[in-house]
Order: C-alpha cells, then sequence, then structure tokens
C-alpha cells in the first residue's frame, strides 16, 4: 500500500513510525542547519507529520511531491517561521525567501494558522484528559473510527442504544464546553473540517 | 432541555456536519434555536468533531514520537556511555600510571633510594679481627658509640679487614660516605690479592650504597647492577628491577 495511502486508515502507527526512521534525520539536519536545536527539531517535525496527515486525511495532499519532500518542505518553512516569530516576536510575515530547496507543494502550504503547534497540542491533549478516558473512546470511535451506534454498544457494554447516545451527547456537550473556553483554538478548529 | 432531547439534538448536528442532511429537515427539532445560535451550535459541534479527529491522529503520532526519542537518546546515551567508559579505562591505564611515573621520576633522589635500601649492619662473630681490637669496636659499635669505634681505629697500628669493615660502618653511622668508601675499597681489594671474600658481598653492597649517598652515581650504578645480575651475591634477594631502574634515571639526569 502506498504510504499516503496507509494514513487514511485509522491506525496510523506503523506509517508514522516510517515517518521519524526515514525522514526526521533529514528534516533535523536542515533545522541544525539553519540554527535548531535537537529539540526544536523534535517538535517541529511532530508539528509537520501532524499537517502531512492533516492534508491527506483532508485530501489537499496532491502528490506532486513526494511524503519526504513535502514533510522536510513543512518542517523546514515552519522552523524559519518559529525562527522568525522568535526573533520578532510580533511578526507575521509569511514570505520565506531564503528557501534554498525546491519544496514545491510545501512551499505552497501556508502557515497561517498553526493548530499543531506544540502550545496547542499540549491544550488539546490537556482537554481531552478533562472529558475522560471512556468520553474520549466513544468519541474517538464514533467520530474518527467512524464506528456505527450498534458496533459502540458491543465495545463499551452499556444497557441499550439509548443509552450509548445520551453518553455520547453528555460528552460532546462536555468537550464543547471546555472548547469554548479556550476561544483562540476554538476558532482555529471551525476553519479546519471534519475527515470525510 | 431534557437528556433525551439533547441526545436527539446532538444527533441531527452530526448528521448536518457530515452533510448527510440539511438543518432544513429538523426545523421542528432545531426550533428553539434561532439562526445565530443554531451556526454557532453547529459551529462549535463541528470545531468539536474536528478536535475529536485531530487528536486521535496527535495520540498516535506521540506516542510514536515519543517512543522513537526514547529509544533514540538511550542509544546516543549508550554511545556516550561507552565513550566515558573507555576514556576512563585509558585514563587508569595509560594516564594514571604515566602520571605515576612522571611523579616518581621527577621526585627520583640519591636520598630517597639510599633509605628504600639502607639498614643499620648488625656485627656477626668475628672471623678475623685480633681478639682485643674486635672485642672493643664491636662492642662500641654494638653499643651505638661510633666516634669511639672511629678514634679507636684510628690509633690502630695494624688494621684488619674485619676492622676495616667495623670502621667503615661506623662512618656510615655517622653520615661520613666519603670516608667509608675507601674502607670498603680497601676490603674488596685485599680480597684480590689474598684470593679470599672476607666480607666480600657487605663490602660491595654497602660500598655501592656510600657511592650512592655520596653521589657518584656512576660508580653506584655499576656494583648494584653486578649484584643484581648475580644471584648468588648475598644481598642480591634485596635488589629489584625497579630499584635499577630508578638508579638508571639518576645516572640520565647526572
Amino acid at each position: 500500500m502506498d504510504l499516503a495511502q496507509e494514513f487514511l486508515q485509522p491506525d496510523i502507527n506503523r506509517p508514522v513510525r516510517y515517518l521519524y526512521e526515514h525522514f526526521f534525520e533529514d528534516a533535523a539536519t536542515e533545522i541544525r542547519l539553519k540554527g535548531g536545536t535537537e529539540e526544536d527539531a523534535a517538535d517541529i517535525f511532530q508539528e509537520a507529520v501532524l499537517i502531512l496527515i492533516d492534508n491527506i486525511k483532508s485530501g489537499k495532499f496532491r502528490h506532486e511531491s513526494s511524503v519526504k519532500t513535502f514533510l522536510v518542505g513543512i518542517a523546514h518553512n515552519l522552523w524559519l517561521f518559529e525562527k522568525r516569530t522568535r526573533e520578532r516576536r510580533a511578526s507575521r510575515e509569511l514570505n520565506f525567501s531564503s528557501s534554498e530547496t525546491n519544496y514545491s507543494e510545501a512551499e505552497n502550504f501556508e502557515i497561517g494558522e498553526r493548530i499543531f503547534s506544540k502550545s496547542n497540542t499540549d491544550v488539546i491533549q490537556t482537554i481531552f484528559k478533562h472529558v475522560g478516558e471512556i468520553c474520549s473512546k466513544i468519541l474517538v470511535g464514533f467520530y474518527y473510527e467512524n464506528s456505527s451506534m450498534k458496533s459502540l454498544l458491543q465495545r463499551f457494554h452499556f444497557d441499550n442504544e439509548q443509552v450509548l447516545r445520551n453518553r455520547k451527547a453528555r460528552c460532546m456537550k462536555k468537550l464543547k464546553k471546555l472548547l469554548t473556553d479556550q476561544p483562540e483554538l476554538l476558532r482555529q478548529l471551525k476553519i479546519l473540517s471534519v475527515y470525510e | 432541555m431534557n437528556k433525551r432531547d439533547y441526545s436527539e439534538i446532538d444527533d441531527i448536528l452530526d448528521k448536518i456536519i457530515m452533510g448527510k442532511v440539511s438543518e432544513d429537515n429538523f426545523t421542528d427539532v432545531l426550533s428553539g434555536y434561532t439562526g445565530d445560535e443554531l451556526m454557532k451550535e453547529l459551529q462549535t459541534h463541528e470545531a468539536a468533531a474536528v478536535a475529536i479527529q485531530r487528536n486521535a491522529v496527535l495520540r498516535q503520532v506521540s506516542l510514536v514520537h515519543n517512543a522513537y526519542f526514547k529509544n533514540r537518546n538511550k542509544e546516543a546515551w549508550t554511545v556516550r556511555g561507552n565513550f566515558r567508559f573507555w576514556l576512563s579505562a585509558a585514563a587508569i591505564l595509560i594516564v594514571v600510571p604515566a602520571l605515576i611515573v612522571m611523579f616518581l621520576y621527577a621526585t627520583n633522589s640519591p636520598d630517597r633510594l639510599f633509605a628504600s635500601q639502607y639498614h643499620t649492619y648488625r656485627l656477626n662473630v668475628d672471623r678475623t679481627s685480633s681478639q682485643s681490637n674486635k672485642e672493643l669496636l664491636a662492642s662500641n659499635y654494638q653499643a651505638g658509640k661510633y666516634n669511639e669505634v672511629i678514634t679507636q681505629f684510628e690509633s690502630l697500628t695494624s688494621k684488619s679487614v674485619g676492622d676495616k669493615m667495623i670502621a667503615a660502618f661506623a662512618y656510615m653511622e655517622l653520615n661520613n660516605y666519603k670516608a667509608a668508601i675507601p674502607l670498603f675499597n680497601a676490603v674488596i681489594s685485599n680480597n684480590i690479592v689474598t684470593r679470599e671474600n672476607l666480607y666480600q658481598d657487605e663490602a660491595e653492597y654497602y660500598l655501592a650504597l656510600s657511592y650512592l649517598k655520596a653521589k657518584q652515581i656512576e660508580q653506584s650504578y655499576q656494583l648494584f647492577s653486578k649484584i643484581y645480575s648475580d644471584t648468588e651475591h648475598t644481598f642480591n634477594g634485596r635488589l629489584n628491577k625497579w630499584f635499577i631502574m630508578r638508579l638508571k634515571w639518576l645516572r640520565e639526569q647526572n
């Protein structure tokens, strides 16, 4: 199976491992050459991986470049953005003219909203901790794995489907409340669409 | 709005955000919402679904990310650890002994070598001296009256090999090594003439020590080397390779 195709499955452990094992060093070298540390490279690479997967799952990845070129290109651009942000703090400039490598598709990628930035992903993970383990599993089963209510009922052993529906609705309500408490994150999430 | 009602709305919101139906189909259920409220509710509902999907991806990526860097750091640590181990081993096996040798070389001296070998000579039963001289010299030497030994020895008109040995030992005890040297040499020369070996080993060993203390290193080295290579020599067991090497260093330093 094509690497990009593998990301369309709910279980993406294997292709993600492949990305880390085969492409991290290239991205890290780029980042180190541009003044980043090992820790910077790790954070930036994770963000680039999340962006790549999001592009594939949303049908935005058009295969005009290889997964590697796209990924390393995003990491490169993200790092330049991050570096410039650190240097200028308030600057929102998105034009990177210093790139020497041709990253084609990745170059067109706009780093406007960094939904997968380290700070955002930390907040998202904290929110889901507050949602609770059972709720998270029900919601992931329904919205991410596209499992039917019937299969979720078998998996979570609720008395009947209505009890499960009520529970799922309460979980969603709790999640929406937590997200409303994070207006900036909510605003960024509203820009994105649900995966088909 | 009761729980059943909310789960019904939740179900409808899901269908709308997934594009399965339009909100127009549920005007009766959603009649409690104004247009803006419904839009806001739909957007928040979709944002929540987006968050669930992205978090599901994030969780899997984080697991791989953490495992990858844990193993990577462990490998890096092992490499660093091995490097540190070999560096320590090299230090212990090469640097530390080298420093010790350098220290010993720098602090090597005739006095140190002398102190490592010298023991006051204990008189045995005299085999050659006349009865009267032997008794007096030996008793004074054993009593630690070294000056009296010398005075008495100087006054003797006839000096036997044994008298010369006792006098030489007394000179050594008085730190007058230059005076002891000719007496030991006289004993050795006498043995050559008489073809005897009276006090030969004692004379050689203590002469070598006297040369050392008198800073006549070459003569000392020659004698000690002879004793060290002669396994039959009485004092051969007192010497070792390390002592001869340190003596060699002194010879080079002079």
